[in-house]
Protein backbone atom coordinates (compact mmCIF):
# COMPACT_ATOMS: atom_id res chain seq x y z
CA UNK A 1 0.00 0.00 0.00
CA UNK A 2 1.74 3.10 -1.27
CA UNK A 3 -0.52 5.70 1.24
CA UNK A 4 1.22 6.99 4.16
CA UNK A 5 -0.74 8.30 7.00
CA UNK A 6 0.51 11.46 8.12
CA UNK A 7 -1.33 12.45 11.91
CA UNK A 8 1.00 15.17 12.34
CA UNK A 9 -1.10 18.16 11.69
CA UNK A 10 -3.68 17.18 14.03
CA UNK A 11 -2.31 18.97 17.56
CA UNK A 12 -2.54 22.17 15.66
CA UNK A 13 -6.48 21.47 14.19
CA UNK A 14 -7.61 19.95 17.87
CA UNK A 15 -9.19 23.39 18.53
CA UNK A 16 -11.09 23.82 15.36
CA UNK A 17 -12.26 19.88 15.84
CA UNK A 18 -13.39 20.82 19.34
CA UNK A 19 -15.20 23.05 18.27
CA UNK A 20 -16.82 21.39 15.38
CA UNK A 21 -17.70 18.90 18.47
CA UNK A 22 -19.25 21.21 20.53
CA UNK A 23 -21.30 22.11 17.49
CA UNK A 24 -22.63 18.75 16.64
CA UNK A 25 -23.64 18.24 20.23
CA UNK A 26 -25.90 21.37 20.20
CA UNK A 27 -27.31 19.79 17.08
CA UNK A 28 -27.76 17.07 18.24
CA UNK A 29 -28.97 17.61 21.80
CA UNK A 30 -31.42 20.17 20.32
CA UNK A 31 -32.61 18.01 17.73
CA UNK A 32 -32.98 14.72 20.44
CA UNK A 33 -35.10 17.15 22.76
CA UNK A 34 -37.22 17.95 19.67
CA UNK A 35 -38.05 15.01 17.76
CA UNK A 36 -38.48 13.17 21.55
CA UNK A 37 -41.45 15.93 22.18
CA UNK A 38 -42.70 15.70 18.76
CA UNK A 39 -42.68 11.80 19.01
CA UNK A 40 -44.40 12.12 22.09
CA UNK A 41 -47.35 14.37 21.20
CA UNK A 42 -47.89 13.00 17.16
CA UNK A 43 -47.15 9.67 18.34
CA UNK A 44 -50.28 9.96 20.59
CA UNK A 45 -52.83 11.73 17.77
CA UNK A 46 -51.49 8.47 15.75
CA UNK A 47 -53.70 6.20 18.41
CA UNK A 48 -56.59 8.57 18.18
CA UNK A 49 -59.59 7.16 16.77
CA UNK A 50 -61.02 10.47 15.73
CA UNK A 51 -59.53 11.01 11.75
CA UNK A 52 -59.53 14.49 11.94
CA UNK A 53 -56.90 13.62 14.90
CA UNK A 54 -54.99 11.33 13.33
CA UNK A 55 -55.11 11.80 9.87
CA UNK A 56 -53.01 14.59 9.92
CA UNK A 57 -50.25 13.50 11.74
CA UNK A 58 -50.28 10.34 9.41
CA UNK A 59 -50.01 12.09 6.35
CA UNK A 60 -46.62 14.58 7.68
CA UNK A 61 -45.35 11.26 9.32
CA UNK A 62 -45.55 9.02 5.63
CA UNK A 63 -44.10 12.65 4.27
CA UNK A 64 -41.19 12.12 6.36
CA UNK A 65 -40.54 8.61 6.36
CA UNK A 66 -40.58 8.38 2.69
CA UNK A 67 -38.79 11.23 1.14
CA UNK A 68 -34.61 10.92 2.00
CA UNK A 69 -33.64 13.06 5.03
CA UNK A 70 -30.78 14.81 2.52
CA UNK A 71 -33.89 16.25 0.52
CA UNK A 72 -35.81 17.23 3.57
CA UNK A 73 -32.58 18.96 5.05
CA UNK A 74 -32.54 21.19 2.18
CA UNK A 75 -35.94 22.20 1.37
CA UNK A 76 -36.28 23.19 4.85
CA UNK A 77 -33.58 25.61 4.86
CA UNK A 78 -34.57 26.93 1.55
CA UNK A 79 -38.37 26.50 2.08
CA UNK A 80 -38.63 28.66 5.69
CA UNK A 81 -37.24 31.73 4.77
CA UNK A 82 -40.14 32.11 1.84
CA UNK A 83 -42.48 30.80 3.75
CA UNK A 84 -41.76 32.69 6.76
CA UNK A 85 -39.95 35.44 5.73
CA UNK A 86 -37.88 35.37 8.08
CA UNK A 87 -33.89 34.93 8.49
CA UNK A 88 -33.21 31.74 9.91
CA UNK A 89 -29.53 30.33 10.84
CA UNK A 90 -28.42 26.96 9.00
CA UNK A 91 -27.51 25.46 12.14
CA UNK A 92 -31.57 26.13 13.42
CA UNK A 93 -32.97 25.10 9.88
CA UNK A 94 -30.75 22.01 10.41
CA UNK A 95 -32.57 21.63 14.04
CA UNK A 96 -35.68 21.58 12.23
CA UNK A 97 -35.04 19.08 9.71
CA UNK A 98 -33.62 16.68 12.23
CA UNK A 99 -36.46 16.91 14.27
CA UNK A 100 -39.27 16.64 12.06
CA UNK A 101 -37.64 13.96 10.10
CA UNK A 102 -36.95 11.91 13.04
CA UNK A 103 -39.69 13.13 15.30
CA UNK A 104 -41.94 11.21 12.73
CA UNK A 105 -39.93 7.79 13.28
CA UNK A 106 -40.08 8.74 16.76
CA UNK A 107 -44.09 8.78 16.66
CA UNK A 108 -44.48 5.58 15.02
CA UNK A 109 -42.47 3.91 18.69
CA UNK A 110 -44.54 6.13 20.68
CA UNK A 111 -47.76 4.58 18.69
CA UNK A 112 -46.73 1.16 18.72
CA UNK A 113 -45.75 1.60 22.21
CA UNK A 114 -49.19 3.13 23.35
CA UNK A 115 -51.22 0.33 21.06
CA UNK A 116 -49.03 -2.59 22.64
CA UNK A 117 -50.62 -2.22 25.85
CA UNK A 118 -53.72 -4.62 26.51
CA UNK A 119 -57.11 -2.54 26.28
CA UNK A 120 -58.01 -4.50 29.72
CA UNK A 121 -55.38 -1.81 31.15
CA UNK A 122 -57.46 0.72 29.86
CA UNK A 123 -61.13 -0.39 31.30
CA UNK A 124 -59.40 -1.49 34.45
CA UNK A 125 -58.43 2.10 35.23
CA UNK A 126 -61.45 3.51 33.94
CA UNK A 127 -63.59 1.27 35.87
CA UNK A 128 -61.62 2.57 39.14
CA UNK A 129 -63.23 5.65 37.95
CA UNK A 130 -59.75 7.20 36.92
CA UNK A 131 -59.66 9.79 33.65
CA UNK A 132 -58.15 9.53 30.33
CA UNK A 133 -55.21 11.32 31.41
CA UNK A 134 -54.75 9.64 34.71
CA UNK A 135 -54.99 5.97 32.89
CA UNK A 136 -52.40 7.34 30.45
CA UNK A 137 -50.31 8.39 32.93
CA UNK A 138 -50.24 6.24 35.88
CA UNK A 139 -50.82 2.90 34.24
CA UNK A 140 -50.26 2.79 30.63
CA UNK A 141 -47.21 5.18 30.25
CA UNK A 142 -45.31 3.61 32.75
CA UNK A 143 -45.48 0.02 31.06
CA UNK A 144 -45.50 1.59 27.52
CA UNK A 145 -42.23 3.21 28.03
CA UNK A 146 -39.86 0.30 28.69
CA UNK A 147 -41.05 -0.71 25.38
CA UNK A 148 -39.92 1.96 23.52
CA UNK A 149 -37.07 2.79 25.27
CA UNK A 150 -34.94 0.49 23.13
CA UNK A 151 -36.07 1.16 19.86
CA UNK A 152 -35.95 5.00 21.02
CA UNK A 153 -32.43 4.60 22.06
CA UNK A 154 -31.61 3.03 18.27
CA UNK A 155 -32.88 6.06 17.14
CA UNK A 156 -30.82 8.56 18.96
CA UNK A 157 -28.00 6.87 17.50
CA UNK A 158 -29.40 7.36 14.26
CA UNK A 159 -29.92 10.70 15.13
CA UNK A 160 -26.06 11.21 16.15
CA UNK A 161 -24.75 9.91 12.97
CA UNK A 162 -27.12 11.87 10.85
CA UNK A 163 -25.87 15.01 11.96
CA UNK A 164 -23.59 15.00 9.89
CA UNK A 165 -25.94 15.04 6.80
CA UNK A 166 -25.90 18.77 8.39
CA UNK A 167 -22.76 19.87 6.38
CA UNK A 168 -25.01 20.13 3.31
CA UNK A 169 -26.54 23.10 4.17
CA UNK A 170 -22.96 24.36 5.43
CA UNK A 171 -23.16 24.06 9.14
CA UNK A 172 -19.19 23.79 10.32
CA UNK A 173 -20.71 20.61 12.47
CA UNK A 174 -18.16 17.34 12.41
CA UNK A 175 -18.82 16.44 9.17
CA UNK A 176 -18.02 19.82 7.05
CA UNK A 177 -15.08 20.52 9.07
CA UNK A 178 -13.70 17.47 8.44
CA UNK A 179 -14.18 19.03 4.49
CA UNK A 180 -12.18 22.01 4.80
CA UNK A 181 -9.85 21.04 7.27
CA UNK A 182 -8.81 18.40 4.75
CA UNK A 183 -8.71 20.72 2.46
CA UNK A 184 -6.32 22.37 3.72
CA UNK A 185 -3.42 20.25 5.02
CA UNK A 186 -4.03 17.84 2.02
CA UNK A 187 -4.64 14.96 4.39
CA UNK A 188 -8.68 14.53 3.33
CA UNK A 189 -9.05 10.98 4.48
CA UNK A 190 -7.03 11.33 7.81
CA UNK A 191 -9.26 14.09 8.76
CA UNK A 192 -12.36 11.57 8.49
CA UNK A 193 -10.74 9.09 10.12
CA UNK A 194 -10.24 11.69 13.26
CA UNK A 195 -14.06 13.01 13.10
CA UNK A 196 -14.89 9.35 13.24
CA UNK A 197 -13.47 9.26 16.86
CA UNK A 198 -15.36 11.95 17.68
CA UNK A 199 -19.02 10.45 16.54
CA UNK A 200 -17.81 7.10 18.54
CA UNK A 201 -17.24 9.09 21.71
CA UNK A 202 -21.10 9.84 21.58
CA UNK A 203 -22.10 6.45 19.95
CA UNK A 204 -20.28 3.99 21.86
CA UNK A 205 -21.82 4.87 25.57
CA UNK A 206 -25.06 5.39 24.13
CA UNK A 207 -25.23 2.14 22.27
CA UNK A 208 -23.98 0.41 25.96
CA UNK A 209 -25.91 2.23 27.48
CA UNK A 210 -29.00 1.34 25.17
CA UNK A 211 -28.05 -2.44 25.63
CA UNK A 212 -28.28 -1.95 29.29
CA UNK A 213 -31.91 -0.49 29.03
CA UNK A 214 -33.03 -3.30 26.75
CA UNK A 215 -31.83 -6.11 29.00
CA UNK A 216 -33.38 -4.94 32.39
CA UNK A 217 -36.42 -4.32 30.49
CA UNK A 218 -36.69 -7.76 28.94
CA UNK A 219 -35.69 -8.77 33.09
CA UNK A 220 -38.82 -7.16 34.45
CA UNK A 221 -41.36 -7.95 32.27
CA UNK B 1 -98.45 -2.47 24.15
CA UNK B 2 -95.99 -0.67 27.10
CA UNK B 3 -93.03 1.16 26.10
CA UNK B 4 -90.76 -0.09 28.86
CA UNK B 5 -88.64 3.29 28.19
CA UNK B 6 -91.64 5.34 29.49
CA UNK B 7 -92.76 3.35 32.68
CA UNK B 8 -91.85 5.14 35.92
CA UNK B 9 -88.79 4.25 38.01
CA UNK B 10 -90.60 1.59 39.73
CA UNK B 11 -89.71 1.04 43.51
CA UNK B 12 -89.92 -1.60 45.92
CA UNK B 13 -91.85 -0.42 49.52
CA UNK B 14 -90.36 2.70 48.63
CA UNK B 15 -86.81 1.72 48.12
CA UNK B 16 -84.94 2.78 44.66
CA UNK B 17 -83.33 0.43 42.15
CA UNK B 18 -79.37 0.04 42.59
CA UNK B 19 -79.78 -0.13 38.75
CA UNK B 20 -82.17 0.56 36.62
CA UNK B 21 -82.08 -0.95 32.87
CA UNK B 22 -84.71 0.50 30.05
CA UNK B 23 -84.82 -0.98 26.92
CA UNK B 24 -80.92 -0.97 25.86
CA UNK B 25 -79.91 -1.89 22.60
CA UNK B 26 -76.39 -2.24 21.48
CA UNK B 27 -75.10 -2.66 17.73
CA UNK B 28 -71.90 -3.50 16.56
CA UNK B 29 -71.70 -2.82 13.35
CA UNK B 30 -74.83 -3.55 12.03
CA UNK B 31 -74.43 -6.84 14.37
CA UNK B 32 -77.36 -6.07 17.34
CA UNK B 33 -75.86 -7.63 20.26
CA UNK B 34 -78.57 -6.52 22.68
CA UNK B 35 -81.90 -6.40 21.52
CA UNK B 36 -83.90 -4.12 24.10
CA UNK B 37 -83.03 -5.29 27.66
CA UNK B 38 -84.98 -3.54 30.66
CA UNK B 39 -83.79 -4.68 34.11
CA UNK B 40 -83.82 -3.61 37.71
CA UNK B 41 -81.41 -4.35 40.29
CA UNK B 42 -82.03 -4.28 43.93
CA UNK B 43 -79.61 -2.52 46.42
CA UNK B 44 -78.27 -5.58 48.79
CA UNK B 45 -79.66 -8.10 45.47
CA UNK B 46 -77.46 -10.68 44.10
CA UNK B 47 -77.78 -10.80 40.28
CA UNK B 48 -76.53 -13.68 38.33
CA UNK B 49 -76.49 -13.21 34.21
CA UNK B 50 -76.03 -16.42 32.32
CA UNK B 51 -76.33 -17.46 28.60
CA UNK B 52 -74.07 -18.86 26.13
CA UNK B 53 -71.24 -17.10 24.63
CA UNK B 54 -72.35 -14.38 22.67
CA UNK B 55 -75.64 -14.06 23.90
CA UNK B 56 -74.63 -10.46 25.42
CA UNK B 57 -74.07 -11.05 28.84
CA UNK B 58 -70.91 -9.36 29.34
CA UNK B 59 -72.12 -6.01 26.94
CA UNK B 60 -74.74 -6.13 28.93
CA UNK B 61 -72.33 -5.78 32.43
CA UNK B 62 -70.10 -3.48 30.44
CA UNK B 63 -73.21 -0.89 29.52
CA UNK B 64 -73.52 -0.66 33.46
CA UNK B 65 -70.73 1.29 33.96
CA UNK B 66 -70.29 2.37 30.27
CA UNK B 67 -67.16 0.60 29.16
CA UNK B 68 -69.61 -0.13 26.42
CA UNK B 69 -71.40 2.80 25.24
CA UNK B 70 -75.06 1.85 24.67
CA UNK B 71 -76.77 2.86 21.18
CA UNK B 72 -80.22 3.64 22.49
CA UNK B 73 -82.20 3.27 26.04
CA UNK B 74 -80.41 4.44 29.52
CA UNK B 75 -79.10 3.24 32.44
CA UNK B 76 -79.57 4.35 35.45
CA UNK B 77 -77.12 3.32 38.37
CA UNK B 78 -77.73 4.75 42.11
CA UNK B 79 -79.88 7.46 40.68
CA UNK B 80 -77.52 9.23 38.22
CA UNK B 81 -78.51 8.14 34.43
CA UNK B 82 -75.13 7.19 32.93
CA UNK B 83 -76.20 7.59 29.59
CA UNK B 84 -76.97 11.30 29.49
CA UNK B 85 -74.86 13.36 27.53
CA UNK B 86 -72.18 14.77 29.77
CA UNK B 87 -73.15 12.27 32.79
CA UNK B 88 -70.04 12.47 34.77
CA UNK B 89 -68.66 8.99 34.94
CA UNK B 90 -65.47 9.21 36.71
CA UNK B 91 -68.15 9.72 39.79
CA UNK B 92 -70.32 7.32 39.09
CA UNK B 93 -67.64 4.21 38.56
CA UNK B 94 -66.35 5.08 41.96
CA UNK B 95 -69.33 3.36 43.17
CA UNK B 96 -69.36 0.50 40.77
CA UNK B 97 -66.30 -1.97 41.53
CA UNK B 98 -65.68 -4.45 38.11
CA UNK B 99 -63.48 -7.69 38.39
CA UNK B 100 -63.07 -9.40 35.04
CA UNK B 101 -62.03 -11.99 33.22
CA UNK B 102 -58.72 -11.87 32.82
CA UNK B 103 -57.99 -9.57 36.17
CA UNK B 104 -56.42 -6.27 34.48
CA UNK B 105 -53.93 -5.98 37.17
CA UNK B 106 -51.50 -3.34 36.28
CA UNK B 107 -48.56 -5.69 36.13
CA UNK B 108 -45.64 -2.57 36.99
CA UNK B 109 -46.75 -2.28 40.58
CA UNK B 110 -46.94 -3.79 43.75
CA UNK B 111 -50.01 -5.55 44.96
CA UNK B 112 -50.30 -3.46 47.70
CA UNK B 113 -49.78 -0.31 45.31
CA UNK B 114 -52.49 -1.90 42.68
CA UNK B 115 -55.08 -1.86 45.57
CA UNK B 116 -54.22 1.31 46.62
CA UNK B 117 -54.13 3.20 43.06
CA UNK B 118 -57.76 3.95 42.43
CA UNK B 119 -57.80 5.35 46.10
CA UNK B 120 -55.03 7.66 45.93
CA UNK B 121 -55.81 8.45 42.21
CA UNK B 122 -59.01 8.85 42.15
CA UNK B 123 -60.51 9.56 45.69
CA UNK B 124 -56.89 11.43 46.18
CA UNK B 125 -56.88 10.19 49.81
CA UNK B 126 -53.82 10.08 51.75
CA UNK B 127 -50.99 7.52 51.49
CA UNK B 128 -51.53 6.32 54.82
CA UNK B 129 -54.92 5.99 54.78
CA UNK B 130 -55.14 4.63 51.41
CA UNK B 131 -52.25 1.85 52.63
CA UNK B 132 -54.35 1.07 55.81
CA UNK B 133 -57.11 0.67 53.40
CA UNK B 134 -55.17 -1.38 50.94
CA UNK B 135 -54.18 -4.18 53.60
CA UNK B 136 -58.27 -4.47 55.49
CA UNK B 137 -59.16 -5.44 51.76
CA UNK B 138 -56.44 -7.90 51.18
CA UNK B 139 -56.70 -9.06 54.31
CA UNK B 140 -60.64 -9.80 53.85
CA UNK B 141 -59.40 -11.54 50.55
CA UNK B 142 -56.58 -13.60 52.40
CA UNK B 143 -53.61 -12.20 50.64
CA UNK B 144 -51.79 -9.57 52.98
CA UNK B 145 -49.39 -11.59 53.20
CA UNK B 146 -48.66 -10.85 49.41
CA UNK B 147 -48.75 -7.42 49.51
CA UNK B 148 -45.60 -7.19 48.38
CA UNK B 149 -45.62 -9.20 45.54
CA UNK B 150 -46.02 -7.81 41.82
CA UNK B 151 -49.05 -9.79 40.23
CA UNK B 152 -47.36 -11.71 37.71
CA UNK B 153 -46.19 -13.95 40.67
CA UNK B 154 -49.66 -14.47 41.84
CA UNK B 155 -51.72 -18.19 40.75
CA UNK B 156 -54.91 -16.93 38.66
CA UNK B 157 -57.19 -17.17 41.79
CA UNK B 158 -54.83 -14.95 43.82
CA UNK B 159 -54.67 -12.52 41.29
CA UNK B 160 -58.46 -12.29 40.69
CA UNK B 161 -58.94 -11.81 44.41
CA UNK B 162 -56.34 -9.20 44.09
CA UNK B 163 -58.43 -7.54 41.57
CA UNK B 164 -61.87 -8.13 43.99
CA UNK B 165 -59.71 -6.11 46.56
CA UNK B 166 -59.14 -3.18 44.42
CA UNK B 167 -62.09 -2.76 43.46
CA UNK B 168 -63.55 -3.27 47.02
CA UNK B 169 -61.09 0.08 48.54
CA UNK B 170 -63.19 2.43 46.74
CA UNK B 171 -65.88 1.31 49.05
CA UNK B 172 -68.46 0.77 45.71
CA UNK B 173 -72.11 0.20 46.24
CA UNK B 174 -72.23 -2.33 43.93
CA UNK B 175 -70.13 -4.67 42.18
CA UNK B 176 -69.91 -6.40 38.92
CA UNK B 177 -68.26 -9.18 37.67
CA UNK B 178 -67.34 -10.53 33.81
CA UNK B 179 -66.95 -13.97 34.36
CA UNK B 180 -64.62 -13.67 36.78
CA UNK B 181 -64.06 -17.44 37.50
CA UNK B 182 -63.55 -18.49 33.86
CA UNK B 183 -60.11 -17.66 33.02
CA UNK B 184 -59.47 -19.80 36.27
CA UNK B 185 -58.10 -23.57 36.52
CA UNK B 186 -60.91 -25.44 37.90
CA UNK B 187 -59.08 -25.91 41.11
CA UNK B 188 -58.47 -22.13 41.32
CA UNK B 189 -62.20 -21.38 40.97
CA UNK B 190 -63.37 -22.32 44.46
CA UNK B 191 -61.14 -19.45 46.14
CA UNK B 192 -63.07 -16.52 44.04
CA UNK B 193 -66.18 -18.18 44.47
CA UNK B 194 -66.16 -17.84 48.55
CA UNK B 195 -64.82 -14.69 48.52
CA UNK B 196 -67.44 -13.66 45.93
CA UNK B 197 -70.25 -15.57 48.77
CA UNK B 198 -68.58 -13.65 51.48
CA UNK B 199 -69.48 -10.61 49.70
CA UNK B 200 -72.77 -11.30 49.09
CA UNK B 201 -73.69 -12.36 52.64
CA UNK B 202 -72.48 -8.91 53.76
CA UNK B 203 -75.06 -7.58 51.81
CA UNK B 204 -73.13 -5.62 48.79
CA UNK B 205 -75.03 -5.66 45.75
CA UNK B 206 -73.70 -7.94 42.76
CA UNK B 207 -74.06 -8.05 39.25
CA UNK B 208 -72.30 -11.16 38.08
CA UNK B 209 -72.01 -12.98 34.47
CA UNK B 210 -71.01 -16.45 35.21
CA UNK B 211 -71.04 -20.04 33.60
CA UNK B 212 -70.57 -21.09 37.70
CA UNK B 213 -74.39 -23.21 37.84
CA UNK B 214 -73.86 -23.83 41.79
CA UNK B 215 -72.59 -20.27 42.56
CA UNK B 216 -76.08 -19.09 41.37
CA UNK B 217 -77.85 -21.31 42.74
CA UNK B 218 -76.54 -21.29 46.15
CA UNK B 219 -75.83 -16.79 45.86
CA UNK B 220 -78.18 -15.33 43.89
CA UNK B 221 -81.72 -13.22 44.29
CA UNK B 222 -82.19 -13.75 40.85
CA UNK B 223 -81.15 -15.08 38.01
CA UNK B 224 -81.47 -13.92 34.12
CA UNK B 225 -80.96 -15.88 31.46
CA UNK B 226 -79.88 -14.04 27.74
CA UNK B 227 -80.24 -15.85 24.21
CA UNK B 228 -79.31 -13.99 21.46
CA UNK B 229 -79.20 -10.88 22.66
CA UNK B 230 -82.79 -11.16 24.68
CA UNK B 231 -83.52 -12.19 28.03
CA UNK B 232 -85.60 -15.31 27.78
CA UNK B 233 -86.30 -15.82 31.31
CA UNK B 234 -85.70 -14.18 35.04
CA UNK B 235 -86.82 -15.21 38.38
CA UNK B 236 -85.32 -17.23 41.71
CA UNK B 237 -82.58 -19.99 40.98
CA UNK B 238 -84.51 -22.30 42.02
CA UNK B 239 -87.65 -21.76 39.33
CA UNK B 240 -85.25 -20.63 36.75
CA UNK B 241 -82.51 -23.23 36.86
CA UNK B 242 -84.78 -26.06 37.87
CA UNK B 243 -87.78 -25.78 35.95
CA UNK B 244 -86.37 -23.44 32.76
CA UNK B 245 -89.68 -23.05 30.90
CA UNK B 246 -88.40 -22.53 27.79
CA UNK B 247 -86.90 -24.96 25.65
CA UNK B 248 -83.71 -22.84 24.83
CA UNK B 249 -82.97 -22.72 28.69
CA UNK B 250 -83.57 -26.48 29.30
CA UNK B 251 -80.77 -26.72 26.27
CA UNK B 252 -78.67 -24.50 27.96
CA UNK B 253 -78.49 -25.99 30.88
CA UNK B 254 -78.22 -29.79 29.78
CA UNK B 255 -75.63 -28.81 27.71
CA UNK B 256 -73.70 -26.24 30.82
CA UNK B 257 -74.41 -29.49 33.31
CA UNK B 258 -72.89 -31.97 31.69
CA UNK B 259 -69.56 -32.86 33.98
CA UNK B 260 -70.56 -30.35 36.65
CA UNK B 261 -71.68 -31.09 39.77
CA UNK B 262 -75.29 -31.75 40.65
CA UNK B 263 -76.93 -28.74 42.06
CA UNK B 264 -78.38 -30.32 44.51
CA UNK B 265 -75.33 -31.45 46.05
CA UNK B 266 -73.06 -28.15 46.49
CA UNK B 267 -74.73 -27.12 49.65
CA UNK B 268 -71.65 -26.80 51.47
CA UNK B 269 -68.78 -24.46 51.55
CA UNK B 270 -65.88 -25.16 49.26
CA UNK B 271 -67.36 -27.75 47.25
CA UNK B 272 -68.41 -25.52 44.34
Amino acid sequence: MGYHFDFSWVPAYLDTFFHAFILTLELLGMSAVFSMVIGLIAGQMLTSSRRWISMPVRLYVDLFRLTPIILQIVVIYFLLPEVLHIQISALLSGVIALSLNYGAFNSEIFRAGLLSIDRGQWEASSALGMTWWQALRRIVYPQAIRRMLPPLGSMLIGLTKDTSLISVIGVAELFSTAQSVGAQTFRQLEAFIVIAGFYLIVTLPLAVLASQVTRRVNASI
Amino acid sequence: MLNPASLPTPTRAGIHPAIEVRDLHKYFGRNEVLKGISLTVWPQEVLVLIGPSGSGKSTLLRCLNMLERPTSGSVVVLGNDVTAKGANLSLVRRDIGMVFQHFNLFPHMSVLENVMEGQRTVLKRGKAEARETAMEMLLKVGLAEKSAERPGRLSGGQQQRVAIARALAMQPKIMLFDEPTSALDPELKGEVLDTMLGLADEGMTMVVATHEMAFARRVAARVVFLDQAAIVEEGPPGDVLVHPKSERLNRFLNVLLWGQQDLADSTCRSSW
